[in-house]
């Protein structure tokens, strides 16, 4: 019944007459007002200051990255950014000998089970499950003890084997002079 | 007052042959809408007196408020001077203009909704409702749910083609024939239920 097209144009012609309303008086000057006091942003200066803000952010982001290349080479932090060791990109003597902490890559197991022949809590044991699996070992190196491990490790990582061996990842940490214990530490993470 | 006003354009880069001066009056939506983008405020002017009665009727009769209604126009109008270089003229000024002023009527909804107080709807729907107690067509408008009195307030009310109105409601045309299609039936049925004694 209401689906009648008469009806509806007659709902439209009505709609169309009496449904419309006039804005409030004042409505187009508060509006003016507005606008006038507004300060419509400059289109022009936009692509400015997009620019601006890029090259701001561009910025900082260049100065964190050259902090934490600081950090890692000055090494006073005691390893917080592990100073990296492999046989690819070898340190030189000076930076490795500044760092607390250092990682070694592609240490033949062997040399790493000779070095912990003398190691504090490890012999065999370490060698053993759960470590078994590990490619990655923790040894603590007295102060003393430092630059000699390291340069083995360093150059085992980088000697060519003519027989297949496994290789693991070794992380050095430098103990702080007279800490104990007073012997390597080998540690599976 | 504006329609007196007069603005020669400039001379173009090509020669030295100036355009004819244009009346504000007479300009087109989209050459108004170019002016303000350069910042000329009484070629906005012009937009504003020229759409201020359309777009509060419909943000009136999507909010039911005249409060409402009067701060969604306002806003609406400030919104779009502030982005008024980004109207590129792909649509037509009043598409856009309108579908502003709308998104503020359909916020001013939410937030109604979500402040959970139903006294204020109310409040505005009797208002409508007028001195006596029939259903006139305003009251029976207003009871519609906001997609189908949009879409009547939109087509009947406004008087946007069916493409213009899809696209200042953001949705497809065929949704809003169907809307309108229903809206007008219960309208119809609802003034004829209000007929009779």
């Amino acid at each position: 019944m209401s689906d009648q097209p008469e009806q509806h144009e007659e709902i439209v012609r009505r709609l169309r007459d009496e449904a419309g309303a006039r804005a409030p008086a004042g409505l187009a000057g508060d509006v003016m007002r507005r606008v006038r006091s507004e300060p419509r942003p400059n289109p022009r200066r936009r692509p400015l200051l997009v620019l601006l803000a890029a090259a701001v952010i561009i910025a900082a982001l260049v100065a964190g990255i050259s902090r934490l290349g600081g950090a890692g080479s000055g090494s006073a932090s005691g390893g917080s950014v592990p100073e990296r060791a492999s046989s690819s990109a070898p340190r030189t003597a000076g930076a490795d000998a500044k760092a607390n902490s250092i990682v070694v890559d592609g240490v033949p197991l062997a040399t790493l089970s000779t070095v912990a022949k003398h190691a504090r809590h490890a012999g065999n044991a370490l060698f053993a499950s759960p470590c078994l699996g590990n490619s990655l070992y923790l040894l603590s190196v007295p102060y003393t003890a430092w630059d000699a491990v390291r340069t083995r490790l360093q150059q085992s990582a980088t000697a060519v084997s003519a027989s297949p061996t496994r290789r693991v990842r070794v992380r050095l940490r430098r103990l702080a002079p007279g800490s104990t214990p007073g012997a390597i530490t080998v540690t599976c993470p | 007052m504006t329609d007196a006003l007069a603005i020669p354009l400039r001379p173009t880069t090509r020669g030295a042959a100036y355009h004819a001066p244009v009346r504000l009056h007479d300009a087109s939506d989209e050459w108004l809408a170019k002016r303000s983008a350069r910042g000329d405020a009484d070629a906005f002017e012009q937009l504003v007196l020229r759409y201020q009665d359309r777009l509060y009727t419909l943000a009136l009769r999507i909010t039911l408020s005249d409060a409402d209604a009067r701060d969604c126009v306002q806003d609406g109008l400030i919104s779009a001077w502030c982005a008024i270089d980004r109207f590129r003229g792909d649509a037509r000024f009043s598409t856009w203009i309108y579908r502003i002023v709308l998104r503020k009527a359909y916020d001013t909804l939410d937030r109604r909704r979500r402040s959970a107080d139903p006294s204020e709807e109310i409040a505005a729907v009797s208002h409508d409702r007028s001195s006596d107690d029939r259903l006139d067509l305003i009251a029976a408008l207003s009871a519609l749910e906001p997609e189908f009195r949009a879409a009547a307030v939109a087509c009947d009310v406004i008087g946007m083609s069916m493409e213009e109105a899809a696209e200042a409601l953001g949705v497809p045309a065929g949704t809003v024939k169907s809307r309108l299609h229903r809206a007008r039936a219960r309208l119809a049925q609802q003034l004829e239920v209000n007929r009779t004694p």
